[in-house]
């Protein structure tokens, strides 16, 4: 058999984490202006980022269950949609040695995160999981109202 | 013709070792932990030699060379599922794709088969 993945989110100061369902909706990984909890909840469109601001960065992590032998390889990017966010928006994104404390919106001064896998971030894996990724949506003051651009996060690994 | 028993074939999203007398079979997982016989691999559709650096492709096995003409020296086997899972943050939805990499080390560089799950295209990967 092979591996199972889910992706996996952290959140407050521990971290505590939860696996990212696969049922869409608002209840899934997002950025907003809260951080979560084992619902997965508040969800995004009550906790809306402030034209200007940062959202709560996002840790995400790759966790793998079932009958596998090894984990490597692993890549992580970024496929951007960021209109409606303004000028100069973006997504930064890094990967963390330890988890770096409970989530805030205060600008974390990540890179720009990568948009193709070759330049993908590079997390460890052990023990069923990889290392956090902490992932962050800067807006800008010309930012639209409403529900902006929908990006995607691509995580990818050779399994044996 | 010499015969050989283990086999390493493609099927779905894992790949099983089988004895081609018995039909004895190990799941994708259990084949490393049992280790890998160096010298015949072979699918149902790709499978590579480890003692003469043939690929089997397109219904034949296929000898590769260098540019001098001299035949690959496998020195390692390849053999791995490269896997993507992408989350939209807007709606959720989650997808995921499945390549399988099946090829040989060889002291020049190497040569892998690269496989979509469920596929029946391939593509020659050349490194080194």
């Amino acid at each position: 058999m092979a591996a199972t993945f889910q992706f996996n989110q952290g959140y407050g100061a521990g971290p505590s984490d939860v696996d990212i369902g696969s049922g869409g909706g608002d209840n899934e990984f997002n950025f907003m202006n809260a951080d979560i909890t084992a619902a997965l909840t508040p969800v995004y469109t009550a906790n809306p980022i402030t034209a200007g601001n940062c959202s709560f960065w996002v840790g995400i992590r790759g966790h793998w269950t079932g009958t596998f032998n090894s984990i490597s390889n692993i890549r992580v990017w970024w496929t951007k949609t960021l209109t409606g966010y303004g000028t100069g928006a973006d997504i930064t994104a890094s990967v963390q040695g330890s988890w770096p404390g409970a989530p805030s919106a205060t600008d974390t001064t990540d890179p720009t995160a990568p948009t193709v896998e070759g330049s993908g971030l590079q997390p460890t894996y052990s023990a069923n999981y990889c290392q956090w990724t902490r992932h962050q949506l800067e807006t800008a003051a010309d930012a639209s109202p409403g529900d902006g651009g929908s990006s995607t996060l691509n995580l990818s690994y050779d399994e044996t | 013709m010499r015969r050989f028993k283990q086999w390493l074939a493609i099927y779905g999203d894992c790949i099983l070792r089988q004895n081609w007398e018995t039909g004895e079979g190990n799941s994708f997982g259990e084949v490393e932990a049992k280790g890998l016989p160096r010298k015949f691999f072979v699918g149902r559709k790709y499978g590579v030699n480890l003692e003469t650096g043939q690929l089997y492709l397109a219904g034949d096995w296929q000898q590769f060379a260098d540019k001098d003409g001299e035949p690959l020296k496998p020195t390692k086997l390849i053999y791995h599922r490269h896997v993507t899972k992408s989350i939209n943050i807007g709606t959720g939805k989650q997808t995921h794709s499945i390549e399988h990499h099946v090829g040989f080390e060889h002291d020049k560089g190497m040569i892998e088969l690269c496989i979509p799950d469920g596929g029946d295209k391939y593509k020659i990967c050349i490194g080194g």
